[in-house]
């Protein structure tokens, strides 16, 4: 129909202009700070489970469904399969994504495959043979960050859901800018310096997850991981307080 | 084409009014009933398969699934092809008998051979009617479907492109049930009040009495011994769609004028 | 016992339920859900307005482009893609993969009741004729369907027309360029928004204003009336058990008092810039 021709400008942020002197970043945080997470457990009465999570300006919705019979395709006779789908609103981002057709583009697939064996290392899948449960994730507004909020958002909706799970799973991202780690980018941070994904299990201290694009050198991922590690455990005594603070909510309302 | 006011008059079914209708049944060999429709300057193929077998996740135990499936006249398909499918559907599930055929698909493709906009809905409907009619499958009763456009004070019921001066762009097309005169489907386009519907409504009830005349001349038509010319032509040559001359339409226009 | 009959029996115990002239969730059978529309929730969007009735909600988000028009086109007119998705993360029948045939339907619904309400006058996404013209694409998610998803998103996209806020722009005849300037922003001047009221029908007689899902299923036929001011902009009856024209009459009367009382949520809506509730 026309060529496209105008998108919202999105200018690239030096990286003198991240991390200023003081050591503040451009929206006014501490490096190891996370920025502000508000969660809400049990947003929409007809799934089975479903939380809303905001990380700064990223706001993620995550619906489960399950566990339940399982298509003959995807039936296993001795565990439950998750099928998980990661889709990102087309107004979403700054500039206008491609509307998903089947599944979604390639990026979307991937990060639904990725989101899929995350959780599987942490649901318990053996109590619920020949089942299926679907996780479905829509991210509503990208600001960085976005698959980590997608996957503390799972792992809410799971726990609404009341799918039995081994531990939490707590996401952050991370990077290192000027030998400063930094943690929880937002977009700008994320086009400007080397994005390094994380996912915690606290209980035992384990990474399930540890996804990175660009590059860095190999001498800093040891202090990224550690820095990365507290983060997750500082999303998952956020994380904790939501949950508990929901369950007392809805046993007291009965 | 009828107006109101030249209805009141008559009284008794005019049969004039479907003068602008021709239709042809069996014309194609290969399905198990076809029938062409040309209302005007709308011209509809409509060919139907069925009962056929149905795929596994269209099945339904108690009965036939009815699936259409439209090609406009032009470009590629766009989502407005869904909403005519899902109106001609849900008409003949209705008036079908699907009890009879369980585990089964009656399949209505229809393909537009010309269209003005206006009447494509109801050809449409009525189109695939025929094609029914023609493959001998069973109907609790005969759905048909009539566009009526108000203008002024008047309604005017199929009219043709030159009749439309004056209205404000709202029409209605109304799917009735020739039998109990009960309204089956409808759908408005373009700004109507209420009282414009209400009485676009009443038109189109009287007009679709009409319109199952049509059902049984060409049903008529196609048993009887004479040998297969297309029925009751319009009068005169230039009123028929191009489209429709190069299917055959010509011998009437020929027969009219010689 | 009910939980019993309404997993065996869903439509005998609806039907018990209409001759008391009440339904499951306790409403009249010409009460609507509580509707709640707030707009401008997502930054970053153009326009953008979310709304919830009972547990159906949608989330509508605009976001405006440039393009050149087609030679085909008219020059000075923009252009308003509606498109509704239903993800399978709103109900469980839903699985993920191409737009099914509901939400192509609905997308096509929402253009056509955009183009006959005159709402949007296409002319004014006009920067400069035959070089540049502005396309609205709204972009509508159903993040909960429990019946009744077009009324919902018509009202939706109605409120997210309202909150968009178009960056200026000009046409710079010199350079040929687009000169645009994010930081300005206009809203649009609107006309009459369509705002739609459907109705379920249960033994081709009795009906029932906004169908939860399980009512949805049930129902016999449905009736959708649009209204834009005082006319009507859409009737749109598919299939379904046959009508009698004074049910019809009563269909038009209970969408035209729903319409208004949307209206009216609506233009509060507009007025505060906040969440508002309405019956």
């Amino acid at each position: 129909m026309c060529a496209y021709m105008w998108a919202p400008p999105f200018s690239a942020v030096s990286t003198m202009e991240l991390l200023s002197d003081q050591g503040l970043r451009v929206d006014g945080r501490r490096a190891h700070e996370l920025r502000n997470v508000e969660c809400r457990l049990g947003v929409f009465g007809r799934a089975d489970g479903s939380a809303y999570l905001e990380q700064g300006n990223t706001r993620v919705l995550a619906t489960v469904y399950g566990p339940h019979e399982a298509r003959a395709a995807q039936r296993r006779h001795d565990v439950a399969s998750i099928n998980c789908q990661y889709r990102q609103a087309v107004f979403s981002g700054w500039e206008r994504g491609r509307r998903a057709g089947g599944g979604g583009d390639r990026r979307a697939q991937e990060l639904g495959a990725l989101l899929q064996n995350t959780l599987e290392s942490v649901v318990l899948v053996e109590l619920y043979p020949r089942s299926q449960i679907d996780v479905y994730v829509q991210v509503l507004q990208a600001d960085g960050g976005t698959y980590a909020t997608c996957v503390n958002a799972a792992t809410l909706a799971l726990i609404d859901a009341g799918v039995a799970l081994r531990d939490y799973v707590c996401a952050c991202s991370a990077s290192v800018l000027r030998d400063q780690p930094l943690v929880d980018l937002n977009s700008l941070e994320t086009s400007g310096a080397p994005e390094l994904t994380a996912a915690l299990l606290p209980r035992s201290g384990r990474l399930p997850l540890l996804e990175m694009s660009q590059r860095f050198h190999v001498d800093k991922l040891g202090e990224l991981l550690d820095v990365a590690e507290t983060a997750c455990r500082d999303v998952h005594t956020i994380l904790n307080r939501a949950v508990r603070r929901h369950v007392s909510a809805r046993s007291s309302e009965k | 084409m009828i107006s109101a006011d030249m209805k009141s008059e008559e009284g008794d079914l005019d049969e004039d009014a479907i003068n602008n209708f021709t239709c042809e049944l069996g014309v194609l060999s290969q399905c198990d009933g076809s029938a062409t429709l040309c209302n005007g300057l709308t011209a509809v193929l409509a060919a139907t398969f069925g009962p056929v077998e149905v795929r596994q996740q269209r099945e339904l135990v108690d009965r036939s699934s009815i699936e259409v499936t439209f090609r406009g006249p032009h470009g590629v398909e766009g989502v407005e092809d869904r909403r005519v499918e899902q109106l001609v559907r849900s008409t003949l599930e209705q008036c079908v008998f699907a009890a009879l055929h369980p585990r089964t698909a009656v399949s209505v493709v229809l393909n537009v051979l010309e269209t003005d906009d206006l009447l494509l809905l109801s050809t449409c409907v009525n189109a695939a009617v025929l094609a029914l009619l023609d493959s001998s499958l069973s109907m609790k009763y005969l759905p048909a479907a009539v566009t009526c456009v108000p203008v002024g004070d008047r309604v005017l019921v199929n009219p043709l492109p030159s009749e439309r001066q004056g209205s404000s762009g709202g029409s209605v097309t109304a799917v009735y049930d020739t039998g109990s005169e009960r309204l089956v489907a409808c759908r408005t386009a373009g700004q109507l009040s209420a009282e414009q519907l209400t009485s676009c409504l009443r038109e189109a009830r009287r007009a679709a009495a009409m319109v199952r005349q049509l059902y049984r001349r060409a049903v008529a038509a196609k048993f009887s011994k004479e040998p297969r010319d297309p029925w009751a032509g319009p009068s005169r040559a230039e009123d028929m769609p191009p489209s429709w001359r190069r299917l055959g339409g010509q011998q009437a226009g020929e027969q009219s004028t010689s | 016992m009910a939980a019993d009959m309404r997993a065996i029996q869903p439509e005998s115990l609806y039907k018990l339920h209409l001759e008391c002239e009440e339904r499951p969730d306790g409403r009249k059978l010409d009460a609507a859900r509580t509707t709640v529309v707030t707009r401008g929730g997502i930054t970053t969007a153009d326009g953008s307005a979310f709304c919830r009735s009972g547990h159906t909600s949608v989330l509508c988000g605009i976001k405006a482009e440039v393009c050149t028009p087609a030679t085909d086109a008219p020059p000075d007119r923009g252009w308003v893609v509606p498109n509704l998705e239903l993800p399978a993360l709103c109900h469980h029948r839903f699985r993920p993969g191409p737009p099914s045939e509901a939400a192509q339907t609905a997308s096509a619904q929402l253009l056509q009741l955009l183009d006959a309400s005159g709402a949007l006058d296409r002319t004014q996404l006009c920067i400069e004729a035959g070089q540049a013209v502005w396309v609205l694409y709204c972009d509508l998610i159903c993040l909960s369907h429990d019946g009744n998803v077009l009324d919902v998103a018509l009202l939706a996209l109605s409120a997210a027309l309202t909150d968009l806020r178009l960056p200026s722009a000009e046409w710079d005849a010199t350079e040929e360029r687009l000169r645009v300037k994010p930081a300005q922003r206009t809203p649009l001047k609107l006309g009459p928004l369509p705002l739609a009221a459907t109705l379920a029908v249960f033994d081709k007689e009795t009906l029932v204003l906004d169908p939860a899902g399980d009512e949805e299923m049930l129902c016999e036929a449905s009736v959708t009336v649009a209204w834009a001011g005082d006319s009507m902009v859409l009737l749109d009856k598919t299939g379904g058990c046959e009508l009698s024209l004074e049910a019809m009459d009563r269909c038009i009367a209970l969408s035209k008092k729903r319409s208004l009382e949307l209206k009216k949520l609506l233009d509060c809506c507009t007025q505060s810039g906040e969440v508002e509730k309405g019956e």
